[in-house]
């Protein structure tokens, strides 16, 4: 199986499948329009990851090599977060910075499932929390003037059970 | 002994682009008509109840609404100035650059996701809103900055500026292109000043507590660009947006963003949408807002369609069923504004008249999905106008409209040749000389429901079977008139049929069961209920087809009084057999239903039993599914 190595932005470098690597539609374009493919000695440069996270991204993209790529038509379902594999589940048990830079990661990369499970994950510590709540969970100040609190209350009450 | 006209009429009102099957089934327990229903459960396991499956195949309907941030890819985008400014020469990394950097783009980028080519707006409210979020974008990105230059160490590179690396793009569309060209190797790899090397990072080990959760940096989320915060927000339902939107005035402004609001459905919320509401929406959602579904929310007046309509130019799908105040003013705005809508649903708004029809025909000239079912005031004129406005019409549905006869069909026979589902349920004055005419036109059908159009014969069959061998989906549930001879016909041609309803078509027998066993190898779904002449022959002819041992799922043989156990012994070998009615069969025994479970175990029977005092309610009614009320 041919491979090419990855070199994160402290200069480890990863010595990846080719088609795990290819999850990435970052590196996959990478490839295919500098045509570096064939080269076993190319080294293709992430500067926006580093070896930690690269690490997990890769560790990600092996047990997933070989799911189905997302098909167009997903976009219009209805967006399910409560349908996370435990392994994922299990491979995000992270600390939130942890979190964010797979996201980042994820989004530099283009790695679509990825970035969806990430994003998903977040969306599940959002759902069913207060304002509050959300606020304590990533320590996001409050930055309403009492007034403007209030109007936003009332603007989105509606939604709120009476 | 079913009230099957009303029944079947209410369990549709679903129907709209967004809401999604079992939200159409619970619907039908909240119209009301099936609140006497009993579901007593076979023998001793009381376990099931009867919740039908709904198979939501959304076919059709996913074309119409699909808002893949996808296709229109803009790579040429290429904005390589922020971050990645010093490695532009590099040609390795110019990829990087095909993120689209400006964060604006990427909100209009999914709105300009739908089919319609000429979206291309972005509301000027989005602006505002991107200016100021992308103000707040760079003061995350000051504190980021801050934050890698305090704890540079224990920091990882983060991407300077959030948002430079996005391509929204580029994230949908999986390149295609597989062309391998040959080796350029590039020399220069990084740019200096992104190796920033740290050397806690070797230590992989630590991977797990980096950036240790005892930072108290706050706000680490900050650092996610918006465009990814956006996605985040694009899992959430409106309550959680609605809180969201109350966390800070940054996501303020993202939760409220148009983006997040393409397509809503306030079903739920129905009893708490007033007037400001709708219009708080209509303001924030602008051009964003595709899809919107005000089922059941009944304060809903002309004055908040209007403010809709005025502030929501592109909506696609409007979802008014059961807003009862809604009078053709609404329709009258709508047309005046939405240009671009593709389906509306005005289900029991009974104050429509022809007029709005004839409105929806002036303005809406891409309209391909109307409901009107139970607006007992349209007639043909109304019809006529519409068909002939809206020629790409493929949804049509009118149930309970008394008034819609034979000129009406013949005018979407004559100007709508795109007609793919029509639902005639109880309009029961239109005759064969339509259908056919219908038929011949109409190629495309493939969905038809004549419910209660008692006048119709054997010749509406045969022309169906004649033209339009496309046909998955024949509801005829009370069509006294149909016999074994159209029913052959049918099954000779239609090969497609998935679902069919034929009860109280009291004159078919076996041979119409042999007819479909051997012509309709897709059969899912088949009703017999009140076919009294069905003996247990027509369950074996049915059982020996070739739909019969991996595709049907559904059979209703409700008061069907001559089928005996041997049905049930025959229906054995159907393996993906779901659900099975069989009220009021008295020569049914427990016996043999127990041992149909212990052949299909996941079956769900649905029988009764009269106990030996009467019971409180009276059995019999049970929510009937109509494959077309779904749909429409």
């Amino acid at each position: 199986m041919p491979s090419i190595k990855l070199q994160s932005s402290d200069e480890e470098i990863f010595d990846t499948d080719i088609q795990i690597a290819k999850c990435s539609g970052t590196i996959k374009t990478m490839l295919e329009d500098c045509g570096m493919e064939d080269d076993e000695n190319a080294i293709v440069p992430l500067p926006n990851v580093n070896s930690t996270i690269l690490r997990k991204v890769l560790t990600w993209a092996h047990y997933h090599k070989d799911d189905p790529q997302p098909t167009e038509d997903d976009e219009s379902k209805e967006k399910r977060t409560d349908d996370i594999i435990s392994w994922d589940a299990d491979f995000l048990k992270v600390d939130q910075g942890t979190l964010f830079e797979l996201i980042l990661a994820a989004n530099y990369l283009d790695i679509k499932g990825l970035l969806e499970l990430t994003c998903k994950t977040v969306a599940n510590m959002i759902k069913g929390k207060t304002p509050e709540e959300i606020r304590k969970t990533f320590n996001i100040k409050k930055d309403f003037t009492p007034a403007e609190e209030e109007q936003v209350r009332k603007e989105n009450e509606w939604c709120e059970e009476k | 002994m079913f009230a099957s006209a009303a029944e079947t009429g209410v369990v549709d009102v679903g129907s709209g682009g967004t809401s999604n099957a079992g939200s159409g089934g619970s619907s039908s327990s909240g119209g009301g008509n099936a609140s006497g229903s009993i579901e007593l459960l076979c023998p001793p396991s009381g376990s099931s109840s009867i919740s039908a499956s709904f198979s939501s195949n959304s076919g059709t309907s996913s074309q119409t609404h699909s808002t893949a941030i996808s296709s229109a890819t803009d790579h040429s985008n290429n904005n390589n100035n922020s971050n990645n400014g010093h490695n532009n020469h590099n040609p390795s990394l110019q990829l990087n650059g095909n993120a689209s950097s400006n964060t604006r783009q990427h909100s209009s980028a999914s709105s300009n996701s739908s089919s319609n080519s000429s979206n291309n707006i972005s509301p000027p409210i989005s602006n505002s809103n991107n200016n100021h979020s992308s103000s707040n974008i760079i003061s995350g990105f000051c504190s980021t900055i801050w934050r890698s230059a305090t704890f540079g160490s224990a920091t990882p590179v983060i991407n300077p500026l959030p948002g430079v690396h996005i391509n929204p793009k580029s994230m949908e569309s999986s390149s295609d292109s597989c062309s391998l060209s040959s080796s350029i190797t590039p020399e220069v790899c990084l740019a200096d000043q992104q190796r920033i090397t740290s050397t806690q990072d070797q230590q992989e080990d630590q991977s797990q507590t980096f950036l240790g959760a005892t930072e108290l940096d706050d706000e680490l989320i900050k650092q996610l660009p918006k465009e990814v915060l956006l996605r985040v927000f694009s899992y959430l339902d409106v309550v959680s947006l609605c809180r969201c939107a109350q966390v800070c005035k940054y996501w303020n402004v993202l939760a409220l963003d148009g983006s997040s609001w393409q397509k809503i459905n306030l079903f739920d919320f129905q009893r708490d949408i007033e007037g400001p509401v709708i219009e708080n929406i209509s303001q924030r959602c602008r051009g964003f807002l595709k899809s919107l579904s005000l089922r059941g929310c009944q304060s809903v007046g002309d004055q908040s369609v209007r403010t809709l309509a005025n502030h929501c130019h592109n909506i696609e799908h409007l979802d008014l069923s059961e807003c009862k105040k809604i009078t053709d003013i609404s329709t009258q705005s709508i047309s005046r504004y939405c240009s671009k809508l593709t389906a509306i649903n005005l289900d029991s708004c009974s104050n429509i008249t022809d007029n709005s029809l004839k409105y929806l025909s002036d303005g809406c000239p891409n309209l391909m999905e109307i409901n009107v079912s139970w607006c007992h005031l349209i007639s043909e004129n109304g019809v006529e106008a519409l068909a002939r406005g809206c020629v790409k019409l493929r949804k049509f549905s009118s149930k309970g409209c008394k008034q819609i006869n034979d000129n009406a069909i013949m005018c979407l026979a004559k100007y709508c040749p795109d007609l793919m589902v029509l639902n005639l349920h109880s309009c029961e004055t239109i005759s064969d000389s339509s259908i056919r005419q219908l038929a011949a036109n109409c190629h495309k059908l493939q969905k038809l429901c004549v419910s209660k159009c008692a006048d119709l014969t054997d010749l509406t069959l045969l022309s169906l079977s004649q033209h339009n061998h496309l046909l998955n989906t024949l509801e005829v549930s009370g069509c006294r008139n149909f016999t074994d001879i159209g029913f052959q016909a049918l099954g000779r041609n239609c090969k497609y049929l998935e679902r069919m309803d034929l009860e109280e078509c009291s004159q078919i027998t076996d041979l119409t069961l042999a007819h479909l066993a051997t012509g309709c190898p897709s059969l899912e779904k088949l009703t017999l209920s009140h076919c009294e002449l069905i003996t247990d022959d027509g369950i074996r002819h049915l059982t020996t087809g070739s739909c019969a041992a991996e595709i049907l799922s559904v059979l209703e043989l409700d008061n069907c009084p001559l089928i005996t156990d041997r049905t049930l012994e025959h229906l054995v070998s159907c393996h993906n057999l779901q659900r099975i009615e069989l009220f009021d069969c008295q020569l049914i025994t427990r016996t043999a239903i127990r041992k149909l479970k212990n052949h299909l175990p996941n079956i769900k029977v649905h029988a009764y039993f009269a106990p030996g005092t009467p019971p409180a309610v009276t059995s019999g009614h049970r929510p009937r599914y109509c494959r077309c009320c779904e749909i429409l």
